[in-house]
């Protein structure tokens, strides 16, 4: 093969790829109109079952998983891996939900599975601790770390007034869905970390977070990108939080809550917390910043007890 | 074993025991496997001993000084990281270059001995960290090829990254400080310029424990002899000679400055040079020889048990450190001065740090501890479920301890300024000290309306320096570690109330 026949085949081999990629990415047309009319639900709270199970249900009345991938893509799923301890800790998202996860994002026909936290204690050793290493490599998840700088890159906040540019993780840009996958926990300052304040973790800087206005950072961010679908995994929780330091304040609750909808799903967690929604000033800084509803009795609530 | 098996036998413990040494400056490396290799190396076996009185140490210890006595400088060439090193600068620049037989620089090689050994008389081992072959290996591999091997990895992981293959992680580059650099970098500079030009004459004019082992294998009972009626004096094992130790002309060799490489034994042409015990001459001569050399292994090892003993007597001396508070010494170094009065230096710890807390020293320490590792809380932290450091050390520096153990140890105390605090600052939340603290000794109280503050219990801190690296507040930090010069126990957190581990309430709350 001389020179000029490699760039020929490089550039059409290039020209493929960026055409399939584009058609890849272009929605269906009336997707949103069909959910409308099937009514499904804005919210899902199932109770009473192993998270895998409820997830099964949940994602089922929600429409599948089908809803929001489809065929070909690339997924994260970011579950929150911060600390290290084991499942029963309840630091972390149970690593049994996030491979259920995984197996359905790949069932729906998904290309591509990244799973990642940028964690806070040594990366290594969460990864394994927290047994979601084992269970997304288990499902075939690509799982990839978040501890350097070069992983990286920056991005503007459209219409934000605090955290007006942002390190972002490069998956969370290049991926098609972005599934966001919180445990519900008590925090020491902010009184509840969820849906929202779980996606601290894909950012660098988070010590800008902490330094400008954590709450409000908190609520700025998904002004860049908001996860296409958030489970909560409140079947185990921690009332003493966020780090895990005793079993003893890990009170099981047996729920998961599904939605698109970060802020009522913060809301209806802050309930199952037992936490004033008043106190959790990053709720209303995201509602008034149009990110959701905090108002649960505007929604279509659907309560499944298995 | 015949003769020409020898060399082949060397080669391939130098071999093992090299790479072995390297992969254990590397996390990746089991655990458990990362101490074994390093038992192999005599002085941080003798710190071991003589400071801490471990038994394992001292069996090992009496071996390898067993096996010089009568084998001759076996650790020179079998397992000496250092000795691996030069080989292979000496194997690269082999063909072009012949040895010849010198005098050995008896003088030098006293005066450098005896030198240490004051040194480590008065209870410093600052000079000891720069002769001492095995941490100067291990500077070696946290200067130069550790930071190779990581460049490597990392550009590799960058590209690997853009084919979307996630099997490498990106690993921490060393820090690089001139000032700790520049002893290090005439030592390595010496010993390469020496191993080029003249092969192992650091080990037999620098090195203290070649000297040290010289003199036990002077009479040693298994020798490297010419059997003057076959030699020709042809001189080709002279021109092998790594230690420059055979005279082919007078037909003779220097048993103490031999370090048992073996290449002499598979060139002679006329079988003329062996390695085999001396009994073989006169009988009374033989027992002669032998009871010289186990006379001359005792009364050296009798010397290095007075040495140390003067050394106990003399180390209780307070280090002097005046000027300002020393950074923490990292958890089961006991106090600062047991820590500095054992680290060689060999930087292991800190390769094996998975938090980059441990970083190489200046002045942290004062003079006497120069350039040994200090916790610098600005890199990182010491983390909770972690034990590597104590694990690894192989002088005992810092003393092995279990988790639970390492745990409690107090090695600074906590210290709050609400004056820098961002909540106090700038009236938003924050935290993010009291959500690393892994025991409660910061946590978060009720301030101005939601607000929280962080509250500290210094008695529940254990000084690992967690809140005071994430601590956001700029341009100094709200919360820092104070040293404990000497370790104590931290107290263990009272919970208030057990709460109820299941909730059967019905339905939803919302």
């Amino acid at each position: 093969m001389n020179r000029r026949d490699f760039f020929k085949k490089a550039f059409s081999l290039a020209a493929v790829v960026g055409i399939s990629s584009i058609v890849k990415s272009t929605p269906l047309l009336g997707a949103e109109e069909d959910s409308k009319n099937k009514k499904i639900p804005d919210l899902i709270a199932v109770k009473n079952g192993t998270p895998e199970k409820m997830f099964d249900k949940g994602i089922a009345a929600l429409g599948g998983m089908k809803t929001f991938i489809r065929k070909g893509q690339t997924v994260v799923v970011k579950p929150n891996i911060a600390w290290i301890a084991n499942p029963e800790g309840a630091a972390d998202t149970n690593p049994a939900l996030v491979k259920r996860i995984i197996e359905h994002c790949f069932d729906a026909g998904a290309s591509r599975v990244y799973v990642f936290d940028h964690t806070c204690n040594d990366c290594f050793t969460t990864y394994r601790v927290s047994g979601i290493e084992k269970a997304a490599k288990e499902a075939n998840a690509k799982v990839v770390h978040a501890n350097k700088e070069s992983y990286y890159q920056e991005v503007r906040v459209p219409g934000a007034h605090t955290l007006k540019q942002v390190k972002v993780h490069e998956l969370i840009l290049e991926s098609d869905v972005f599934i966001n996958v919180p445990i519900l926990k008590h925090h020491g300052s902010t009184r509840m970390t969820c849906a929202l304040k779980n996606l601290m973790g894909v950012v660098w800087d988070r010590g800008y977070y902490h330094r400008t206005d954590l709450d409000r950072c908190i609520a700025e961010f998904p002004l860049y990108r908001k996860p296409d679908l958030t489970i909560v995994d409140a079947y185990n929780i921690l009332t003493d939080g966020p780090r895990s330091r005793s079993l003893k304040d890990v009170v099981r609750k047996g729920m998961q809550l599904l939605s698109k909808d970060m802020v009522a799903l913060d809301v209806a967690s802050s309930k199952i917390l037992g936490e004033k929604v008043e106190n959790i000033k990053y709720i209303k800084i995201g509602s008034v910043l149009g990110l959701g509803t905090s108002n649960l009795e505007e929604l279509n609530i659907k309560r499944i007890t298995l | 074993m015949k003769k020409g098996k020898l060399k082949l036998l060397r080669v391939s413990i130098e071999v093992f025991f090299f790479v072995f040494i390297i992969f254990s400056f590397f996390r990746f490396f089991p655990e458990k496997l990362k101490t074994i290799p390093i038992k192999s190396q005599i002085i941080p076996l003798s710190i071991s001993f003589f400071f801490e009185g471990f038994l394992l140490s001292l069996f090992l210890l009496v071996l390898f000084l067993l096996i010089t006595a009568n084998f001759g400088r076996i650790y020179c060439s079998f397992f000496c990281p250092l000795g691996g090193f030069q080989d292979i600068l000496i194997r690269i620049k082999k063909k072009s270059s012949k040895f010849s037989h010198h005098k050995p620089l008896i003088t030098l090689k006293l005066t450098i001995l005896i030198f240490a050994i004051i040194s480590l008389i008065s209870g410093g081992l600052y000079f000891i960290s720069y002769l001492d072959p095995y941490s100067v290996f291990g500077k070696t591999v946290n200067y130069l090829l550790k930071p190779s091997i990581v460049l490597i990895n990392n550009s590799v992981e960058l590209a690997l990254r853009k084919f979307d293959i996630y099997w490498l992680s990106i690993l921490n580059l060393p820090t690089f400080n001139l000032l700790a650099l520049a002893p290090f970098i005439l030592i390595l500079g010496t010993i390469i310029y020496l191993s080029l030009k003249r092969g192992r004459l650091y080990c037999n004019s620098i090195c203290p424990l070649g000297t040290f082992l010289g003199i036990l294998s002077v009479r040693c009972l298994y020798r490297i002899e010419i059997d003057k009626t076959d030699c020709t004096s042809c001189g080709i094992c002279e021109s092998v000679c790594k230690g420059e130790c055979i005279n082919s002309k007078d037909k003779i060799v220097d048993n103490s400055s031999c370090i048992r490489c073996f290449n002499c034994l598979n060139v002679c042409p006329s079988s003329a040079i062996n390695y085999k015990p001396s009994i073989k001459k006169e009988k009374s001569k033989s027992e002669k020889t032998q009871n010289i050399s186990r006379r001359n292994f005792l009364y050296s090892f009798l010397g290095i048990l007075g040495f140390s003993g003067l050394n106990l007597l003399l180390r209780n001396k307070k280090t002097p450190i005046k000027t300002y508070t020393p950074p923490p010494t990292p958890p089961g170094s006991i106090s600062l001065d047991e820590y500095i009065s054992k680290c060689t230096a060999c930087y292991l710890c800190i390769n094996n740090c998975p938090t980059n807390v441990l970083q190489p020293s200046l002045f942290h320490y004062g003079l006497k501890g120069m350039f040994i590792p200090y916790m610098d809380f600005y890199s990182g932290y010491c983390a909770y479920e972690c034990t590597q450091c104590l694990d690894v050390c192989p002088t005992d520096a810092i003393i092995p301890h279990t988790k639970e153990e390492k745990k409690k140890i107090q090695i600074g105390r906590v210290k709050f300024i609400k004056d820098f605090c961002v909540v106090y600052q700038n009236n938003t939340n924050c935290g993010a000290c009291a959500e690393i603290c892994p025991t409660a000794a910061v946590t978060m109280i009720p301030y101005k309306g939601v607000l929280r503050i962080p509250t500290t219990r210094p008695s529940l801190c254990i000084g690992c320096g967690a809140c005071q690296n994430v601590c956001p507040a700029e341009p100094e930090k709200a919360i820092v570690v104070e040293t404990n010069i000497l370790h104590r126990e931290a107290k263990t957190p009272q919970r208030k109330r057990a709460r109820k581990r299941e909730e059967t309430e019905k339905g939803f709350p919302f």
